[in-house]
């Protein structure tokens, strides 16, 4: 099973990064060789706590086209936020004829098992986090491993055993959410190449250093956290805490507007304030700090099953620049609550892990902010690479 | 029961989170109001509980959407069946039929030891009462049964969400349409023209100087040995002391006769310059031309010490006068101006000819300049300038209740199939209207907005729910995502063993609440 892909035209395409309040865009061209990618142009749209508006969307997604100056026909689409969930299931086969080779058509039908066992494993977790009445739409479908009778196998088929145990990555989207998006990519007049996670295409990407790990991407209005054991997110959560929320909380204590707040936290962050000024503000935003730490722990806690997380995490997101982030993190007391098997080690994401990838001509990728974002734009050659097989 | 907050639409995460660390009480009570979104996402509930709980405190949640109870009292008890995330592919049909097989079992066990009770050592009397009784039970059991059967009654009471429904129509006015056509979405609709006839003035801003020439005479001095012809037109440069150059010029030819030297023996002699002299006239207007008598001129072509000029009279008659013209600007802007605003005299003598009931959008107004006649030409002067304009204006009227009546019916197209449209007056405005040039048509862009609610087949689900248990029919009308919250009446009351929805379909009655 591969990730759902319509056929391609162009050289060029567009990465479009959703969260419902948020929207980055990127575009690409793919050089002739299909080796790599050509970042060329980028905008930004946010709304605060509003759903985006339509003509935020085009206007931004123009914005970015036209630096590129690239004709654009197709579009990659990743998903955050907490209308969107997902989680590895493992499936196990035990076979009639073990000593009969294993046929296209029987890993077809197991993997047709999967698919419905994924659907059925998600409604009930959907109505388990969630009391949203509009159901939900199918996302990404990965097969990331197969084993037969112990044994990691690449290629199944023609192969012999008694047990095949398959892991599948499924995730889903609240059909409402999902709709909303392909109705404005069918505005926009854009094919969707595929519609997938932010989680997913960012985990793909750190799984080519770390096997174990968890993701944060702490962005503007959510958090999204997954756990990744063995390259293959287990589970995934999102929460509404993100960085405006630490705005806010300014907002409280100092008054004045969004737009001021936000500023005096981006100075904190870039240590630009004078030094009374990054005390005071240093303290209220460990406050606030301290809240998004209670919600990480209680997403943490509510993926029943994990006995021991892993200890490395990454931190990904506009709002993984406030370094209070990091020292809320490293404190000793919250963990005695979270069973992690060592003393955690937190390691900010960069633009560096899409360097082999993606040229980025606009320099943009250095940091956190806009590394989920690029790592879509990797999926493409995941894609291409797929239908090469 | 009394919460300490009230969450709504609007209440976002750090409403309720302050909500939880502010409160005095040890124990927090919320309740999410039917339109508030928050609380769908059991992980933002699980987080007010650990912040809570890290604060001493507890916090407990309330729903006002009736079908959300369950949901939210399993958040309260911490109770949640969680999915596995490993499945067994083999054991779908398997567990079905181990089921199957055990509730075989259990059928047959029950079979044997009923079987092995029915052991027959009683005496014929005995028998008799047992078969007295049996009757006797069947037949109390069988009323009870009848009354059970047909006598309940049931009022299912179910909310459902109207929803808004906002559409754009496209409506087109036609003066020559004579009827409404539903099909074309065309309206008739009728011209009205008239024409205004406006005067605007304005100041000109050109400038033109006017005035005389000085003039008088000047002596020519002839410093050679030559005679010096100068030609008329000649011209004379007098340098002021600003280093100014006047420029004069002469009026006629002349010739300046030669020096004359004449010697007195033994060793001196005298010279005296040739001379002539001229009219003169200064090449422009102004007084700075006019010249008291004595000053000195070069003569264009020669050098001072060769031929020099001088005026032995005033040259006098210089004037300068500055007037206000008309420009090619002055013209446009006026024009432009008097073009606007007879516009909107138009507009206005137009408005004015439509009655109470008609609408006439101003956007269909056609202008047509009749005449412009300005009272001064390009570079004439004056101090002002006045166009004089009439122009014809056409615009298109039609009636506000026909457009009602095309927009009653269109809404019927537009109504999703699964939504009906509430009663009452769709509300709706005329967003844009746009003439298309040229062919008397004007095209409205109705913006539409009205409320509709979903459909509910209450025969099927009369029929659906007919015998079910009452959870049964709860989890039944759960299933129906346009359902919103409902509440079940049965009557008379039972015992909850007994408690079921009537089994005859006529004895259940469904109130729609529409919101």
């Amino acid at each position: 099973m591969k990730l759902p892909k319509s056929k391609a035209k162009k050289n060029g395409y567009v990465v479009l990064d959703f969260s419902p309040t948020s929207l980055k865009t990127l575009s690409f061209e793919q050089n002739s060789d299909s080796k790599k990618l050509s970042l060329k142009g980028f905008s930004i749209a946010d709304s605060y706590k509003d759903l985006l508006r339509k003509e935020v969307v085009t206007n931004s997604v123009k914005e970015c086209i036209s630096q590129s100056n690239l004709d654009i026909d197709d579009a990659i689409i990743g998903l955050s936020g907490p209308e969107v969930f997902g989680f590895t299931l493992i499936a196990k086969v035990k076979r009639k004829k073990p000593d009969i080779q294993i046929t296209e058509k029987e890993i077809q039908e197991n993997y047709d098992q999967v698919r419905d066992a994924c659907y059925e494993q998600a409604k009930k977790k959907w109505a388990y986090w969630s009391a949203d009445d509009d159901g939900f739409e199918p996302l990404d479908l990965v097969v990331t491993s197969v084993q037969i009778d112990e044994k990691l196998i690449s290629e199944p088929v023609g192969l012999t055993g008694e047990f095949v145990r398959i892991s599948a990555f499924c995730s889903y989207s609240n059909k409402k959410y999902y709709k909303w998006i392909l109705n404005l990519i069918s505005d926009l007049k854009f094919a969707s190449v595929t519609v997938t996670t932010t989680i997913y295409s960012e985990s793909k990407n750190l799984s080519e250093s770390s096997k174990n790990f968890i993701l944060v991407d702490l962005g503007k209005d959510y958090t999204d956290v997954a756990v990744v054991f063995g390259k293959n997110i287990i589970q995934s959560r999102s929460f509404e805490i993100g960085g405006s929320y630490f705005t806010r909380h300014l907002i409280d204590k100092i008054g004045g507007d969004y737009v001021a707040a936000n500023s005096k936290k981006e100075a904190y962050s870039l240590e630009t304030l004078d030094e009374a000024s990054m005390d005071k503000f240093g303290d209220f935003l460990y406050d606030a700090g301290k809240v998004w730490r209670t919600a990480f722990a209680a997403a943490l806690d509510s993926m029943v099953g994990i006995k021991s997380f892993p200890q490395k995490i990454y931190l990904s997101g506009g709002g993984s620049m406030l370094p209070v982030i990091q020292e809320i993190l490293l404190e000793d007391h919250w963990r005695k609550a979270v069973p992690f098997a060592n003393d955690i080690e937190i390691i900010t994401t960069t633009g560096k892990s899409l360097e082999e990838n993606i040229s980025d001509e606009i320099n943009i990728l250095k940091g956190s902010r806009m590394f989920v974002s690029g790592t879509l734009g990797v999926i493409k050659l995941e894609l291409d690479q797929a239908d090469e097989l | 029961m009394n919460y300490n907050f009230t969450a709504d639409e609007k209440t976002e995460m750090n409403d309720l989170i302050s909500a939880v660390e502010d409160a005095k009480e040890a124990d927090i009570k919320i309740l999410f109001k039917k339109r508030s979104s928050i609380y769908l996402k059991s992980l933002n509930l699980r987080i007010l509980q650990k912040l809570a709980s890290e604060k001493n405190k507890t916090v407990t949640f309330d729903v006002e959407n009736q079908s959300h109870k369950d949901y939210i009292d399993a958040v309260n008890g911490d109770f949640m069946e969680s999915a596995d995330d490993a499945v067994d592919l083999n054991m779908n049909t398997k567990m079905e039929s181990v089921n199957k097989t055990s509730l075989i079992a259990k059928l047959f066990n029950m079979r044997k030891k009923f079987d092995t009770s029915d052991d027959s050592k009683s005496k014929k009397k005995g028998v008799k009462i047992l078969i007295y009784i049996f009757v006797f039970l069947f037949i109390f059991v069988g009323g009870v049964f009848a009354l059970w059967w047909y006598m309940p009654s049931a009022s299912v009471k179910i909310t459902v969400d109207s929803q808004i429904l906002v559409k754009i129509l496209d409506v087109k006015a036609d003066p020559s349409a004579t009827e409404v056509s539903i099909e074309n979405s065309t309206i008739p609709a009728i011209n009205v023209d008239v024409t205004v006839t406006e005067s605007q003035t304005i100041p000109t801003t050109g400038k033109k100087e006017v005035g005389d020439n000085a003039k008088g005479k000047i002596t020519f001095y002839n410093k050679t040995n030559d005679v010096i012809t100068l030609k008329k037109g000649t011209i004379v440069k007098f340098i002021s002391t600003d280093k100014e150059s006047l420029k004069y010029e002469t009026q006629e030819n002349i010739d300046v006769s030669a020096q004359v030297t004449t010697e007195n023996p033994p060793n001196s002699s005298t010279t005296e310059y040739g001379s002539k002299e001229a009219n003169v006239k200064a090449v422009s207007f102004g007084e700075k031309y006019n010249q008291d008598s004595g000053e000195k001129f070069d003569v264009d072509g020669y050098d001072t010490d060769k031929l020099i000029a001088e005026n032995k009279d005033k040259l006098d008659g210089g004037t300068l006068k500055e007037l206000n013209v008309v420009t090619q600007a002055d013209m446009d802007g006026l024009k432009r101006a008097l073009d606007e605003f007879i516009k909107t005299k138009v507009v206005e003598a137009l408005n004015k000819k439509v009655v109470s009931s008609q609408i006439f959008p101003e956007s269909s107004a056609e202008f047509t300049t009749i005449s412009g006649v300005f009272d001064k030409k390009l570079d004439e002067e004056g101090d002002e300038l006045t166009l004089t304009m009439a122009t014809k204006g056409v615009g298109i009227v039609y009636d506000q209740s026909i457009l009602d009546q095309i927009v009653s019916e269109l809404i019927k197209t537009v109504v999703p199939s699964e939504y009906s449209l509430d009663s009452g007056k769709p509300e709706y405005e005329v967003a844009t209207t746009k003439a298309k040039a040229g062919t008397g048509i004007v095209d409205l862009q109705i913006k539409l907005r009205s409320y509709i609610t979903p459909n509910l087949d209450e025969k099927k689900m009369i029929s659906d729910m007919v015998g079910m248990k009452l959870d049964q029919a709860q989890s039944y009308l759960n299933s129906i995502s346009s359902i919103k919250g409902f509440e079940i009446s049965l009557s008379p009351q039972m015992p909850p063993i007994l408690q079921t929805m009537p089994h005859i379909s006529k004895n259940i009655e469904i109130i729609i609440d529409k919101k």
